[in-house]
């Protein structure tokens, strides 16, 4: 009955995934990433860009800087830091910055600590320009980067374009694994924007028609996820949200495993919160498209699955892998023995040929899309050397996973309250 | 912006994954059936290999049994004893993972547990006429859960059976098996519980550890023997 329960999960963990991922190939055979397209600009729109910052006074001076720095008319351009009630020097800091810049239009906004949407809020209701950009505090622009954002604005339809994000400068392994996994989630959202399925604009220089935003009543003061959640109601609004394929954005990963899992946590928690509760309108809904029919219900059901995977993995490979341990020292490790015995007995007959197939096709296609995503943003793939490759492939699936495992356990028993 | 849904892509999609899944499907029964028919042969031959050994048992005793004849008879019988314990592991492998169609496998298991015990008498008789300084172990051990020291216990066996080579037969027999002969055999050596261990006629009760059997198998050899 067990095995079973178990096969049946494995089954549809490989059923979900081929299928999807055969879904997208199909698209991305029949229309490519697009990224050969291209407007020219005919005017420069007026820009706000919102910076809000809670005790950044180690990075703040670098994102302002880049800011100012953006190859753009600068009377075209305003830029609000919105202090989240720092407790640190950011405040001195930005001050200082707009004495010694007065030619230019930077506005510093103190409020007591609220929280990045009610911080964007506040810039949102003061900006005045055509489109409204959000950059964290923590990031820093490329030169070009609002120049490449603005063609792709010429569509109506657009509400909301994203830049590339780069994780900046990474020296530890953590970063390096981050850096590829920004590099393909590029990749990724080019593709599934050629659908209008990307379901989150990312703080870092996420740019949006501000009309639009005022529209929808702006940034949800009370999400974990505010980013993500204002991709949906766009995306319920029908407003098409853009990958931008040359706009660069540097922005900060976490650096140590602890705080990688505040972020990601912070993520898996608003994307359940969002998905489940607040805009679970979405989910099965023939209205939104691809959107509502496969891309967000896959998302939920990957989470789902995650954790039964995690049960499944603890029953039939840790804990048999440890029971093995133990036997082994009963015979106190005799090697000779276990690799005489090993030859004896194999056969191809033993190996589980639909395993390895299914896995085998499914692990070709990640291939082909870290290749594809290094080959589009012309990148080396083994920048890092060989050895970043492999805890990629080994470990950092294994971190997310436990962090959903985390998510679930606190959705599970209603631990560490907010929603 | 007006929403569509790519239900053409959702049809070829699905196919493509549900023609992929058949031919799994398809390579996964052809693989069980493979791995059937290879045990199957195999349980013939075994029949035959007894057949033939128990012939020529029984025309050696029927002459006077010659010293000479024994490491012959002796040699044939562990080799296929060996044989026939490669192949039923393989088999209790091929059970655990199944999950439907263990009919046929249950059959091949039964045909295995005989030719065990039939092994086992063939071994008795034997050390009957030829003096062999040979020791057999009858394995009682269980394939459900109740047993957790079963894989520990299976795992010494083979480990010291590597060491003592010829000198050791070792007979594994599942306590819970639905089979008479297994029945005779636990109530008259009162075997109870898996892992137990009937070592050359006594029986040891529970999981014994790799060196205090292997202290115990020694006192058992009339001669000097390369593993104690």
């Amino acid at each position: 009955m067990i095995i079973t329960f178990i096969s049946l999960v494995i089954w549809l963990i490989y059923l979900v995934s081929l299928f999807y991922a055969v879904f997208w190939l199909l698209v991305f055979l029949e229309k490519g990433l697009g990224v050969e397209s291209k407007n020219n600009i005919s005017s420069y729109p007026n820009v706000s860009i919102a910076i809000p910052a809670y005790n950044e006074e180690n990075t703040i001076l670098k994102t302002l800087t880049s800011v100012i720095n953006l190859n753009y008319p600068k009377n075209k351009m305003e830029i609000f830091v919105i202090n989240d009630g720092s407790i640190d020097d950011t405040e001195r800091i930005v001050k200082n910055f707009i004495d010694n810049n007065k030619n230019l239009n930077v506005n510093l906004i103190n409020q007591e600590n609220c929280g990045k949407g009610a911080a964007l809020n506040v810039a949102l209701k003061n900006a005045k320009g055509d489109l409204f950009i959000c950059l964290d505090a923590d990031s820093v622009v490329d030169r070009n980067a609002l120049m490449d954002i603005i063609p792709e604005f010429v569509d109506e339809d657009v509400g909301a374009v994203l830049p590339m994000m780069r994780v900046n400068n990474p020296k530890r392994l953590i970063e390096k694994l981050q850096w590829f996994e920004y590099l393909l989630s590029f990749f990724y959202r080019r593709l599934t924007g050629q659908l209008n399925c990307i379901h989150v604009t990312p703080g870092p220089f996420g740019s949006y028609r501000r009309k639009v935003l005022l529209d929808l009543g702006g940034f949800d003061t009370n999400n974990l996820t505010e980013d993500l959640e204002i991709a949906l109601r766009l995306q319920k609004n029908n407003y098409k949200i853009v990958q931008s394929t040359s706009s660069f954005v540097h922005t900060v990963a976490p650096a140590t495993f602890v705080s990688f899992y505040k972020q990601r946590r912070r993520w898996y928690k608003g994307i359940l919160f969002n998905l489940l509760f607040k805009h679970r309108d979405f989910l099965f809904n023939k209205k939104y498209g691809d959107l509502g029919m496969i891309q967000l219900p896959v998302i939920v059901l990957s989470g789902f699955l995650t954790l039964l995977l995690s049960f499944i993995l603890l029953q039939n490979a840790i804990v048999p892998f440890f029971s093995r341990i133990i036997s082994l020292s009963s015979i106190h490790f005799d090697y000779g023995f276990l690799f005489r015995e090993f030859i004896n007995n194999f056969t191809f007959l033993d190996i589980s040929l639909m395993n390895l197939v299914l896995f085998g096709t499914l692990f070709s296609l990640a291939v082909f899309v870290f290749f594809l995503s290094h080959k589009y943003t012309k990148e080396k793939p083994l920048k890092f050397g060989i050895f970043t490759l492999i805890p990629y492939i080994i470990i950092y699936p294994l971190m997310l996973y436990l962090v959903w495992v985390g998510v679930f356990f606190e959705l599970l028993f209603g631990i560490n309250g907010r929603w | 912006m007006v929403r569509k849904l790519s239900e053409s892509k959702y049809i070829v999609a699905f196919t493509i994954t549900f023609l992929f899944f058949l031919t799994g499907l398809l390579i996964g029964v052809t693989m069980s059936n493979y791995r059937v028919q290879s045990l199957e042969t195999f349980s013939e031959l075994q029949r035959l290999e007894y057949d033939s050994l128990q012939l020529q048992y029984q025309y050696l005793s029927s002459l006077i049994m010659e010293e000479e004849n024994c490491p012959a008879l002796m040699s044939a019988l562990e080799v296929n004893l060996a044989n026939l314990e490669k192949a039923r592991m393989k088999l209790e492998g091929y059970i655990s993972r199944v999950e439907s169609d263990k009919d046929q496998y249950m059959v091949l298991k039964r045909d295995y547990t005989l030719a065990e015990i039939r092994y086992w008498f063939l071994l008795n008789e034997v050390k009957g006429k030829c003096d062999i300084d040979v020791v057999s172990i009858i394995y009682f051990y269980s394939i459900d859960s109740t047993c957790k020291s079963c894989d520990t216990q299976g795992l010494i066996l083979n480990e010291l059976k590597d060491e003592f080579k010829d000198k050791l037969l070792i007979f594994a027999l599942d306590l819970n098996f639905d089979e008479a002969m297994i029945k005779i055999l636990k109530e008259s050596y009162g075997v109870k519980i898996a892992p137990s261990l009937i070592i050359d006629g006594s029986l040891v009760e529970g999981f014994i550890k790799r060196d205090d059997l292997l202290n115990k198998l020694c006192e058992n050899y009339e001669k000097e023997v390369d593993a104690c």
